[in-house]
């Protein structure tokens, strides 16, 4: 995402205007935008920050109480549990949807009798809503009936069923599965689309100097994909820390806080008080807080990452 | 695109005969693994209940019922419209102040340009849980919470950075010198950007809306938490709350679903290429 530098091509007319009017048409084309963006956006993120650092519980008078909330959140089993489900979830979903769909991509660069329709097949799920995907694959992973069972019977794997969504130890294993199906075919997408972007002059040389087909893969095709999967990195990471709809839908942090992550616990303590608990607004947005913390950190790796490379 | 293919295929062309029916064995596996689910909740919509749990794949006597089932009794047909007029407000929003402001962004002063485009850009890395809480507070101060408009406006608020990411580029993608031409014939800045820049870049236009179209229709998170009235709410939370209250009735829950994604997937096939195309216009640039 390189800026470019601003472009203030003064025409002869323009550079006789005060400064004011220079700018005048430049701040009214941005002006809606910029207005909505802080109305709804901006203005809430500087709230999140203020609110965190109070008691509340959606009503009444916040309760201004520092940084106790935070202090609170280090000692909170089921925080912890959050961050270790986030951290697993996060690292595991950006190496496996870096990774396999390179790899796919590559595969399907090849000439293959119905390649376009098999491409196609394998981008549908990445266009259904995460929602969809969570509530269709509780049912498929259902004993008694869901997809899975039925179809690991059918090839004779009956012993391997169990209950998948049930079992604390399974469940983050399977949502990182799914989350790897459902996302295979848009990052497979990207990086056929980046591939094809390579200079076939690059394989020709490679290929008179005697390079084998493993090595133009690896010494061509894949760091000709740099661009390509720091982009794919970047969205898995951002991704995989606001996960959310996927196991909302799929789990809803269950069994007990197994597969809870820290989207889903934030969301739970806004409004999601199924058992009648009050709403802590003030705590779930000090949540918010160390995940805006994140994201920074995040990106601050990642472009320096980038720009190490690029230097 | 066909040189690199062909400059493959050549590399691979002595490849030996076992190695190739390897790979369609994994391509053709990999293809049924990712619309195996999805036939399996069409084939289950069509069951009658009486067949679900039996453990075959195929129903035996298909049947339309759990459709009907799920418009008369389950209202989805206005959970379907609810989304649709939510994603029409906000595609329509977003189209109008993102192109503003992209083509402000490629092609005029602005004072602190620079730091107000980082800041947008920021934004499009922080989860949406951090701004649900105060925007919950902030509509309903506004008497806005529990109505479509108020979803459509904090959508439309969340999209704005990446419509003006993308619009921008393309808008740069434009020669300066036909600008600069409708410049001296004496245009003014609206009606350059109205009849010269926008009509040459449609497809941006096209990319935007297609982007808000999955980020607003796909939501869980901001439609549930901001709009709790059922009979306004949209699709996915519906699905949601629907499948929690009907647990067992399969045919109904994979006929909703069913019915939730079957459009959005032709119009993802229709558009595939164009959906790559600007994808990749802004974001590989870098």
């Amino acid at each position: 995402m390189a800026s470019t530098p601003a472009i203030a091509p003064a025409g002869p007319r323009t550079a006789r205007r005060p400064s004011w009017r220079r700018f005048l048409p430049g701040i009214l084309f941005v002006l809606p935008a910029v207005i909505l963006f802080v109305a709804f956006v901006g203005y809430p993120l500087v709230g999140s920050v203020y609110y965190s650092l109070f008691r509340w519980a959606g009503y009444g008078v916040p309760q201004f109480i520092g940084l106790d909330n935070f202090v609170n959140l280090a000692q909170d089993p089921d925080f912890q549990s959050a961050v270790v489900v986030t951290l697993v979830y996060t690292v595991t979903t950006t190496a496996l949807q870096t990774i396999v769909p390179m790899l796919v991509a590559i595969l399907f660069m090849r000439r293959w009798r119905a390649g376009a329709l098999l491409r196609t097949l394998v981008f549908i799920p990445s266009v259904i809503s995460l929602t969809i995907t969570g509530l269709l694959w509780q049912l498929a992973l259902q004993p008694d009936g869901g997809l899975v069972d039925v179809a690991l019977q059918g090839l004779g794997l009956g012993g391997l069923a169990r209950p998948w969504l049930a079992d604390g130890t399974l469940v983050v294993p399977v949502l990182i599965v799914v989350s790897l199906w459902q996302s295979l075919g848009f990052f497979l997408v990207i990086y056929y689309a980046g591939l094809q972007g390579i200079d076939p002059e690059l394989y020709e040389a490679a290929r008179v100097d005697g390079a084998s087909g493993l090595a133009l893969t690896r010494y061509i095709t894949i760091p000709s994909l740099r661009a390509v999967t720091t982009l794919v990195i970047s969205l898995n990471l951002i991704n995989g820390l606001k996960v959310f709809d996927l196991i909302y839908a799929m789990t809803a942090g269950g069994p007990g806080t197994a597969s809870q992550s820290l989207g889903v616990y934030l969301y739970k303590l806004a409004f999601g008080s199924e058992n009648g608990a009050s709403a802590a607004f003030g705590y779930a947005d000090a949540i918010g807080v160390v995940m805006m913390l994140a994201a920074a950190v995040l990106f601050l790796v990642v472009n320096a990452v980038r720009r190490r490379r690029r230097a | 695109m066909s040189a690199v293919a062909s400059a493959c295929s050549a590399r691979l062309a002595g490849r030996s005969i076992p190695g190739r029916i390897v790979g369609y064995v994994f391509l053709i596996a990999l293809a049924l693994v990712s619309v195996g689910p999805l036939v399996w909740m069409v084939l289950t919509s069509l069951k009658p209940a009486s067949e679900v749990f039996v453990g075959s794949l195929l129903p035996r006597h298909p049947q339309l019922d759990a459709y009907l089932y799920v418009f008369q009794n389950l209202g989805i047909g206005s959970y379907f419209l609810n989304s649709v007029v939510v994603t029409g407000i906000t595609v329509v929003g977003v189209i109008v102040v993102s192109s503003l402001a992209g083509y402000a962004f490629a092609f005029l002063p602005i004072p602190g340009k620079r730091i107000v485009f980082g800041v947008l850009m920021a934004a499009l890395l922080l989860p949406a849980a951090l701004f649900l809480i105060p925007a919950f507070v902030e509509l309903r101060t506004l008497g806005l919470l529990n109505t479509q408009l108020g979803l459509a406006l904090v959508h439309t608020g969340a999209g704005v950075p990446f419509a003006i990411y993308l619009m921008r580029s393309f808008f740069e993608a434009i020669p300066v010198e036909l600008r600069d031409a409708a410049r001296i014939d004496g245009a003014r800045e609206f009606s350059i950007f109205l009849r010269v820049a926008l009509p040459l870049c449609l497809p941006g236009l096209a990319t935007v809306a297609i982007f808000q179209v999955l980020f607003t229709w796909n939501d869980l998170m901001l439609s549930n938490g901001l709009i709790q009235d059922r009979s306004i709410q949209t699709l996915q939370p519906a699905l949601y709350t629907l499948v929690g209250e009907h647990a067992s009735n399969w045919p109904a829950l994979t006929a909703a679903l069913t019915i939730a994604a079957a459009p959005v997937v032709v119009f993802f096939i229709l558009v595939q290429r164009l959906f790559v195309a600007g994808l990749l216009a802004g974001s590989v640039k870098g």
